[in-house]
């Protein structure tokens, strides 16, 4: 047995994955399915990027369409929107993750200090709902909603006897404020799971031991709640980093309007118009890679920056 | 606490903390009262948004522009909801998102789990190889005219296929079930019947899918609303109008116009008066099956943030 084990180790690389393969095969053909479908859906459009760098006919397709080298992206960083775009996305994502990023903390914290466990779970079912609600309802909700009219917006005004209120929808400067409340409203519930999670997992016995020791109730937050879910905030700080170019593509265009436009527009919501509306293909596809590989490089960074810094990155 | 009894020199020490809990006793309080204050506050901001939709919905909707029905619905009109049941091409699409969303949960789910049982076993060789190739996607992608054009080259462009292909694979929902097999499923479990002479297909359906249903559940709850939801591909890759699904008719009723709908009434006031209270029926109307199916159904959704919080 032993001699056999140590030859199946010095076994060459391929031999032993052969023999891997065929042992367990029926695990691998489980997988398959999965994988087939991944590769037609994922890397197959990943493929399809080629076409960035050409002139990209549908009739002629990926093998028959001219090659352009990097006129696409020359012809987008030349563009009078370029900066325009480059500059709404990353202010829109910035202040959206200025905002978002701190209330699911807060919230935790507050439910966490809530030892009711009924009222408890009555809030947290609350506060999680929003984030099952359709995008298009979402935004429907703060049409209706906001109406000067005949919304709750209108009336409340109409009680302090304001009869005619801004329209919030007309002015470009209530866009980012209405999608960061909208985010907001959607997912603080939902994404602070994860930190009443790691709040619950924290041993009971420290917070007995800091009561002894004359802590408050807002020191015991501070040195022991906060302390404890500094990892998780940190990873989930990265990975929102790493999709700092990837706004909500639903949201943002479906709050967008000739208004707003101005300040609405984003790389995403553009490379969408261009591509299906236009139909400049290879135009579209060189913005979208140059959206991604933005993003990628911000992961990248971001992490090695976290690693260094706390010890804590994605890998 | 304990300590003061054995030894008396904490008696001194406990009257100056006996000052310090006196103070500490004011600002817990004052704590204690600023987490309540907020935690109704945001209770508040969420749930009436909700209610007041609800109850505006039925409502006469001259009562709701007046402001009187901030608390209850007032001069119940229902003609709005009459209009909205009458509307065929909204009811169809409500059909198709049915369809779409009971078609491609099954799907999803019959993708997702079996592909997580096999990253989840210990001893495969190209499990690494899986693992990276599952999680570059997460990190990158084609865009969306790459994915258009594989998707047209498929054929699939306004089919109902297009839609269910759509998010019928999630790496997320994979990396989350994976942990649950990895952690939840006793490997002695699965030894033990191997060496009873079950199959590994055997072992995965007879012995790992019965004790997995919170996991089937939690996945399936995801794809579910994930579907449900979905506005991205129906904009974007279905054209006839026969096909289209819920999100992309309610954009067009809700924001984009409503003289499609042909709201007929005596005279211009009854007609806008339809035309607000429909506006408020058909987001209640829309989101009922998920808010009907929530609260059953919460203690599921929330696990799957939890299961995927455990690092496996």
């Amino acid at each position: 047995m032993a001699k056999k084990a140590a030859l199946s180790h010095e076994a060459p690389y391929g031999k032993r994955l052969l023999r891997d393969i065929r042992k367990n095969y029926p695990l691998y053909l489980l997988a398959l399915p999965a994988v087939i479908v991944i590769i037609l859906l994922n890397y197959m459009p990943m493929y399809g990027i080629v076409m960035a760098f050409q002139d990209f006919r549908p009739v002629r397709g990926f093998f028959g369409s001219r090659w352009v080298g990097f006129a696409n992206f020359e012809r987008f960083f030349n563009s009078y929107q370029f900066v325009d775009l480059l500059k709404n996305t990353l202010t829109l994502s910035l202040m959206n993750l200025l905002f978002t990023f701190p209330v699911p903390i807060f919230l935790a914290i507050m439910i966490n200090q809530v030892y009711k466990p009924r009222l408890k779970k009555t809030i947290q079912t609350v506060v999680y709902l929003p984030h099952f609600i359709a995008t298009v309802v979402l935004v429907s909700m703060l049409h209706v909603l906001f109406n000067t009219r005949t919304g709750l917006y209108g009336v409340i005004a109409g009680m302090f006897g304001v009869t005619n209120p801004t329209n919030l929808f007309a002015l470009k400067s209530s866009f980012r404020p209405m999608f960061i409340g909208a985010s907001i409203w959607q997912n603080a519930g939902w994404d602070s799971i994860i930190y009443i999670a790691a709040l619950t997992s924290i041993d009971p016995s420290l917070y007995e031991a800091a009561t002894v020791d004359g802590a408050t109730k807002a020191q015991r937050v501070w040195h022991i709640d906060v302390p404890s879910i500094l990892p998780t905030m940190v990873t989930l700080l990265i990975m929102r980093c790493g999709s700092i170019m990837n706004l909500n593509f639903d949201r943002t265009y479906l709050l967008q309007n000739d208004l707003n436009i101005g300040i609405s527009e984003i790389i995403s919501t553009y490379e969408y118009k261009i591509g299906l509306a236009q139909g400049q293909f290879s135009y579209s596809a060189a913005i979208g890679l140059f959206n991604n590989i933005v993003n990628l490089v911000l992961l990248l960074i971001v992490n090695k920056i976290s690693k260094e810094a706390s010890g804590t990155g994605l890998w | 606490m304990a300590k003061k009894a054995k030894n008396p020199q904490d008696t001194l020490d406990t009257s100056s903390s006996y000052l310090l809990r006196k103070n500490a006793g004011a600002s817990d309080w004052i704590f204690s009262i600023t987490i309540w204050v907020l935690l109704f506050a945001v209770v508040a901001v969420v749930a009436y948004p909700l209610y007041f939709v609800v109850i505006a919905s039925f409502s006469d909707p001259v009562d709701v522009g007046m402001g009187r029905t901030l608390l209850a619905p007032v001069g119940i009109y229902l003609e709005g909801y009459e209009e909205i049941f009458r509307y065929d091409r909204l009811w169809n699409a409500y059909g198709n998102t049915i369809f779409y969303t009971v078609a491609g949960t099954i799907l999803h789910l019959l993708l997702t789990i079996p592909i997580a049982y096999t990253i989840s076993r210990k001893n495969l060789m190209l499990n690494g190889f899986l693992a990276t190739f599952l999680i570059i996607t997460m990190f990158f992608n084609g865009g969306t005219i790459p994915l258009y054009m594989m998707l047209r080259a498929y054929g699939l462009l306004n089919t109902r296929w297009v839609l269910i292909v759509s998010g019928c694979v999630s790496v997320y929902n994979i990396i989350i079930a994976r942990t649950f097999f990895a952690n939840s499923i006793p490997a002695e479990l699965m030894e033990a019947a191997e060496i009873d002479g079950a199959t590994a297909m055997q072992t995965f359906v007879k012995i790992v899918l019965p004790i997995s249903m919170t996991i089937i559940a939690v996945i399936g709850l995801y794809a579910a609303v994930g579907y449900w939801n979905a506005y991205k591909p129906g904009l974007m890759y279905i054209r006839n109008d026969e096909l289209f699904p819920l999100q992309v008719i309610l954009r067009e009723l809700l924001l984009v116009n409503m003289n499609d709908m042909m709201v007929v009434g005596n005279g211009e006031v009854e007609q806008m008066r339809k035309a607000e209270q429909i506006k408020y029926g058909i987001i209640v109307v829309s989101t009922l099956p998920i808010m009907c199916l929530y609260p059953m159904l919460q203690r599921f959704f929330a696990k799957g943030v939890m299961i995927g919080a455990v690092k496996g």
